[in-house]
């Protein structure tokens, strides 16, 4: 069923993500927001472009378009005004480009929003960047009809997608899943203490994820002190040496582990000592070094719990193997409702003729009216006030049946989508 | 007049909390919308029909539904599944109604099987009313409690075993756990001791000979020892974590089996 309008605007997106290019370029594409007024002008500039709507994060610049008639080479045109505001060469960015248009760029818009595009596949945080930009493009008065409901109807299915299949459940790193492991033992980690041993890469990434997740205290112990001082004060945390391990370990809830000493350098014993001190307080160990850091025994000891990388590795795998259940859920998801956005999308236009009509028939009275009001001899001074006063109320009168005419369009074109059964339907 | 519960009658809502139990459990295990809202479904389709009953009781009597062991047990189990909406956000155990619905489904049947079985009070005195009261209150309390214990050990054990999955995911935290059972053990604690005291007021007018001797006085006595060690260690921390918790669970059994067993079995005034 092909109900369009010969002037309908086409969606379409034209853009550069993770899998096309390098995080190099990706940020110095970044929009940022102080420029995306700017960058917003330049896509409506863009010929037969009537909306638009720039998405910019660290996985994804993005420029959404409805646009009639489409532009002839929509991909140059976005080249070309990326490369303008971020002094990049048209040429470099071009190859990374990718387009979508129509149903194409609907799904796409589904599978951006709900995260089963992102990186990180799942992540919600797309989500509220999508919704963040759409909210500025309105606020630029940047969209009309046909992305207005694109984008609504695909914050609906996204939040739909998210409460009905567990796709953002789970970790998809090592001190990720180490830090929701520690949530597991402890309710509140605004009064806890962590003890990280060592200052390394995978550390401080673990330090930094306790550390957004409110922690109460970090301390650092590392061979170089110039170093445990620098991820301390990056964490919001203290140093220490290690000679003060033994204290340390008595005052600790969560001991992150990732030095690269050849031995053990938390023994079984040492735990022990600390945790008769500790009047059986849990103690959560997550030995992320190789070779380990915590002899294995040290598990074994009552109230305390051990995580080497092989156990959060594990947490990892079963995660992945469950979301990718979980993506397929929300790929059938997609595919269900496609057709009622596409259909939402497209109501609204395909009833434009007898708006527009209707819209020109009240414009040409009211014009008409004025010219008689004016002829009758009234002063010019007032014209700018007529046309004021006369155009509101053009718009007041039309307002109710406009509406009634849009809702009736809609419910036409539902009313189909809602009997489909689940596959794409031409527009 | 008493009227005994009909097996019969309460049978049909304790099939439907044994479906809502299996369901909430599979949901535990396996995760999956579909099992979480039949399990809530059931459970609430079950507390009606249980509440019907038991509400019908106590208007033809026109007194609490507590005048016998079926009677009290089906009543801890209503108010243990009726509380659970409100509870589940109040105490932010999302998976509490896997261990409460079965815990009351269990207490349903065990009233199921000893319906008709041992006396019946039919005393309407102020004491005696307070003393069934405040008993239901915290008969309630140790259920939370019991079924707190229950997650505590489930989700200590994944812990411990390094093994990841759903369950893991599901359950709360051990420290949000703990809490939880320590404050339901303490407010049941209280409303037991002062529903002891209520009963040994009402005994007092009641009964002139050695009420103390009474088998079902002798077996709540033994409970509220029982419990006030566990009070006692909880608040001097003495015993924390997975062996307080264990014995909260074992506590709450032996409360049944003092209250159960003199009562059904062993027979006296009481």
């Amino acid at each position: 069923m092909n109900r369009s309008s010969p002037d309908r605007p086409e969606i379409l997106v034209v853009g550069l993500n993770h899998r096309t290019a390098e995080v190099s370029l990706r940020e110095r594409l970044a929009v940022r927001a102080d420029r995306a007024a700017a960058v917003l002008e330049s896509v409506r500039a863009i010929g037969g472009v009537r909306e638009a709507v720039v998405l910019s994060t660290c996985n994804r610049v993005e420029v959404w378009m409805a646009a009639s008639p489409v532009p002839a080479d929509p991909e140059g045109d976005v080249a070309d005004l990326l490369a303008g505001h971020a002094g990049v060469g048209a040429d470099e960015i071009r190859p990374a480009l990718v387009r979508h248009a129509g149903q194409d760029a609907l799904r796409h818009l589904l599978r951006v929003v709900t995260g089963l595009d992102a990186l990180a596949v799942g992540e919600t945080q797309v989500l509220s960047q999508a919704r963040e930009a759409y909210l500025w493009a309105v606020g630029c008065d940047a969209t009309g009809p046909v992305l207005n409901r694109a984008f609504q109807g695909a914050f609906r299915v996204a939040k739909r997608a998210h409460t009905q299949t567990p796709v953002d459940r789970g970790q998809n790193s090592v001190s990720a899943a180490a830090v929701d492991l520690v949530s597991k033992v402890f309710e509140r980690l605004e009064d806890k203490t962590a003890l990280v041993l060592g200052a390394g890469e995978t550390g401080e990434r673990t330090a930094r994820q306790l550390a957004s997740r409110g922690l109460g205290r970090i301390v650092v112990i590392n061979r170089d002190a110039e170093r445990a001082s620098r991820l301390a004060q990056a964490v919001g945390g203290s140093a220490d040496g290690w000679e003060a391990l033994d204290e340390r370990l008595v005052e600790a809830d969560i001991v992150v582990s990732a030095t690269d000493a050849p031995l053990p350098v938390l023994r079984a014993a040492r735990v022990a000592r600390a945790m008769e001190r500790r009047r059986a307080r849990p103690l959560f160990l997550v030995d992320i070094a190789v070779p380990r850091d915590i002899e294995e025994a040290s598990g074994r000891i009552g109230h305390v719990y051990l995580y080497n990388i092989d156990d959060l590795q594990a947490v990892v795998d079963e995660a992945t193997a469950r979301r990718t259940q979980a993506v397929d859920a929300c790929l059938a998801l997609l595919d269900l409702e496609m057709p009622r956005l596409a259909a939402s999308v497209w109501s609204a236009w395909d009833a434009a003729p007898a708006l527009l009509s209707l819209q020109g028939d009240a414009e040409r009275i009211r014009r008409e009216e004025v010219e008689r009001f004016l002829a009758e001899g009234n002063g010019t001074p007032l014209r700018e006030e007529v046309e004021r006063l006369t155009s509101r109320l053009v718009r007041r009168l039309l307002h109710e049946p406009l509406r009634a005419l849009r809702r009736e369009a809609q419910e036409r074109q539902e009313a189909p989508a809602a009997r489909d059964d689940g596959r794409p339907r031409a527009v | 007049m008493t009227v005994a519960v009909s097996p019969w009658i309460v049978a049909a809502p304790l099939a439907l909390l044994t479906a809502a139990s299996a369901l909430a459990i599979l949901h535990l295990f396996r995760g999956g919308e579909r099992s979480g809202r039949a399990a809530r479904l059931l459970t609430l389709a079950g507390t009606g029909a249980l509440a019907a009953v038991l509400g019908t009781m106590a208007l033809r009597e026109r007194r609490l539904p507590v005048a016998d062991v079926s009677q009290v047990l089906l009543s801890v189990a209503l108010m243990a599944c009726a509380a659970l909406p409100a509870l589940e956000p109040l105490l932010r155990l999302p998976s509490l109604g896997a261990f409460l619905v079965p815990t009351a489904t269990a207490l349903g049947w065990t009233a199921f099987l000893s319906a008709g079985q041992g006396r019946t009070w039919q005393s309407r005195e102020l004491w005696m009313s307070l003393h069934g009261i405040l008993g239901l209150a915290g008969f309630c309390a140790f259920a939370v409690a019991f079924a707190t214990a229950a997650m505590y050990l489930l989700q200590e054990r994944q812990l411990r075993r390094r093994r990841p999955g759903h369950v893991l995911e599901a359950l709360p935290s051990l420290e949000a756990l703990d809490r939880t059972c320590a404050r339901a053990t303490v407010l049941g604690f209280l409303f037991f001791t002062a529903s002891l005291a209520a009963g040994a007021a009402a005994a007092a007018q009641a009964w002139s000979g050695a009420w103390m001797h009474e088998p079902v006085v002798v077996g709540s006595l033994a409970s509220w020892v029982a419990y006030a060690f566990l009070v006692a260690s909880r608040g001097t921390g003495r015993l924390q974590g997975r062996t307080i918790t264990a014995l909260g669970a074992a506590g709450f059994v032996l409360y049944l089996a003092g209250f159960l067993v003199p009562a059904l079995l062993l027979g006296g005034a009481h």
